[in-house]
């Protein structure tokens, strides 16, 4: 048995550590998704109070009608947490003898305000940018990114599982957390932080390979539905095509319809304002139930005619496959959840960030002392060392660079959204270059109390304005004030932690003087490990 | 009602806590009888599922269920800091 485990523990840390400063970066950027919109928000001081859904929707259609009477279909986002103007996206007629463009959303999308005008707001792509990088990545294309973070979530269940296994005392230590004691306290710290949130980071794993298992697992779907479109119409069934009859015909009010389908879906308010061929007499307008409707990602939709108002179509309810499907891909996003749930979703991420750190840190702490000369270590050592550094400090700096670019870019500046995603990349690489020039420790200690400074002084910039900590406190925005709180609290956090990483004495040094103290300890560390 | 749910969570892992030998010891000085940690065991289950049934009739079965574990999470991840900060004290003054 002790053979099994010990064979375990060794997958335990070998494939944790090969992937995880990915799964680092995966984790936080993911767990900053659960606030995506209030983050969008927060980086578009620009956008006003809030507003109604009804008043937005009717606002979307007056712009929709008249910048592109003629589309193919329009998209209206009913926004369901606070917001002052919704994003709207449509489809071009296709033209004949070219393929249908891909790809190119931002000639085709806009935000739009209750008065039915696109409203300016400085070029961002806000928290969005950070839900797709935690799987698309970016500078590389989209499947190899997806493919990539589907190995280090592979790689990351077989570490949890392996993980279970070698922690051997999971009950008996499960209130455990041995402070100031070196080696000790870390895994004290690393097993905490898994066991106290294993189900979490179980589900969170599972479930993200899960929303891309198409991808992952194509054979099933590939046996048993010839085309693509088949299988898409299983899992998310729609009201068919429709075809342009080519007699014009005016749009009915879908406000009315909002109400309609809230009231036969018992209160689920909707997310999604659909309309496809308008102006024609057989347009028609679909309706998705909003993401606080239920656990499942996969959501009812009610098709009424364009032209009368009648109801058409209801979404069958899918089978069990499709239904597990969603509710474990709805699981995992969390936007079913309301806010006190989202707080918890977001600090088990938080829980689940650090538990990869923490892993990653282990590594270096364990190896430390059995250095034949600590002052040199060899080269294998250096490079999980300075990748530490880089990732573990070097990656919130960077997102911390990309809320300042935001901040402190002009206005006006041309392709703005990707100038603050490079400062983000900028940013990383010099943290990354840091890392690799100077000493570790104070490696470590600049780039966290940067980080923490940084962060803290978010809020203090522009205090007045409408995201500042002060316009914010004037105005009641409660979603901005948390957003400025949480920013001086984690901001405090990094500076605490680098004080600590300042002040640490290595404990070599101090164990070669007290022996006595040390000797109980190597037996049980060899037995945990 | 989820104020008072994650109240019954911290309750029942404070109890799972002090039914344990090394940290009896070091919050209240002594290890529990067997009687009394029998005790203290059914009474945490007792206080869990409390915390269970406060979430499913507050929010319904299925966020019921969710919020349940999520503030089971964090009342252990409380009771362990606690437990953790009570023990550096008093090993201090010792």
């Amino acid at each position: 048995v002790s053979g099994f485990r010990q064979s375990q523990s060794s997958l335990h840390t070998w494939a944790g550590l090969i992937v995880g400063w990915v799964l680092f970066s995966i984790f936080l950027a993911g767990t900053i998704s659960y606030w995506r919109e209030d983050v969008n928000r927060w980086m578009r001081p620009e956008l006003g109070s809030v507003e109604s859904p009804d008043r937005l929707v009717t606002g979307a259609m007056r712009f929709l009608g008249r910048t592109v009477p003629d589309a193919e279909a329009w998209y209206i986002a009913v926004p369901e947490r606070a917001a002052s103007a919704t994003d709207v996206f449509w489809q071009p007629q296709p033209v004949k003898g070219e393929a249908p463009r891909r790809g190119r959303r931002r000639d085709t999308q806009s935000l739009v305000g209750p008065d039915g005008e696109r409203v300016s707001v400085r070029e961002t792509r806000g928290g969005d940018f950070l839900y797709r990088f935690h799987f698309d990545l970016h500078y590389v294309p989209v499947i190899w990114a997806r493919w990539f973070v589907g190995f280090c979530a592979m790689m990351m269940l077989i570490a949890i599982v392996s993980g279970v296994i070698t922690h051997k005392k999971i009950f008996v230590d499960f209130f455990t957390l041995r402070r100031a004691k070196g080696q000790r306290s870390w895994l004290d710290g690393h097993n905490a932080l898994a066991v106290l949130a294993l189900p979490f980071h179980l589900m969170i794993t599972y479930t993200g390979l899960v929303t891309l298992m198409t991808l992952y697992m194509p054979w099933a779907a590939v046996a048993n539905y010839k085309a693509p479109a088949a299988l898409f119409e299983t899992l998310a069934p729609s009201a068919g095509r429709v075809e342009r009859s080519g007699t014009p015909a005016p749009l009915v009010d879908p406000v009315p319809l909002l109400r309609d389908a809230t009231l036969r879906w018992g209160g689920a308010a909707v997310g999604l304002v659909q309309i496809e061929l308008p102006g024609d007499a057989q347009a028609r307008i679909t309706l998705t139930a909003a993401p606080s409707s239920g656990v499942s990602a996969r959501r009812r939709s009610l098709t009424y005619s364009g032209a009368t108002g009648r109801l058409i179509w209801r979404s069958p309810d899918t089978g069990p496959g499709a239904q597990t499907a969603g509710v474990l891909v709805g699981l995992h996003a969390g936007r079913y959840a309301p806010d006190a749930l989202r707080w918890l979703y977001f600090l088990s991420g938080i829980g689940g960030t650090l538990m990869v750190a923490s892993g990653l840190v282990l590594w270096t702490v364990k190896r430390r002392e059995k250095l034949p000369d600590p002052q040199r270590p060899h080269f294998g050592f250096r490079l999980v060392e300075r990748l530490n550094i880089g990732f573990v400090a070097g990656f919130p700096l960077a997102i911390t660079g990309y809320f300042w670019a935001n901040r402190l870019l002009p206005v006006a500046l041309r392709s703005r959204a990707d100038a603050e995603i490079n400062a983000l990349f900028l940013t990383w690489a010099a943290a990354l270059a840091c890392a690799f020039l100077l000493p570790a420790r104070k490696a470590w200690v600049g780039l966290l109390a940067l980080c923490g400074g940084a962060l803290a002084l978010l809020p203090l910039w522009s205090p007045l304005g409408p995201r500042g900590l002060v316009g914010a406190a004037v105005e009641g925005d409660l979603r901005m004030i948390a957003m400025n709180l949480m920013l001086l609290l984690i901001g405090a956090a990094f500076i605490a932690i680098a004080r600590k990483v300042a002040r640490y004495r290595p404990k070599a040094r101090r164990s070669a003087r007290r022996p006595a103290a040390a000797s109980p300890e190597p037996a049980l560390l060899e037995a945990a490990e | 009602m989820t104020l008072l749910a994650f109240l019954f969570a911290l309750l029942g892992f404070v109890l799972l806590a002090l039914a344990m030998d090394r940290h009896a010891r070091d919050l209240i000085g002594r290890p529990p009888s067997h009687s009394r940690r029998r005790r203290m065991r059914a009474g945490a289950i007792l206080a869990l599922a409390a915390c269970y049934g406060l979430t499913i009739t507050g929010w319904g079965v299925v966020l019921g269920s969710i919020l349940a574990y999520a503030l089971m999470s964090l009342a252990a991840a409380v009771v362990l800091l606690a437990v953790s900060h009570r023990t550096v004290r008093r090993s201090g003054k010792g």
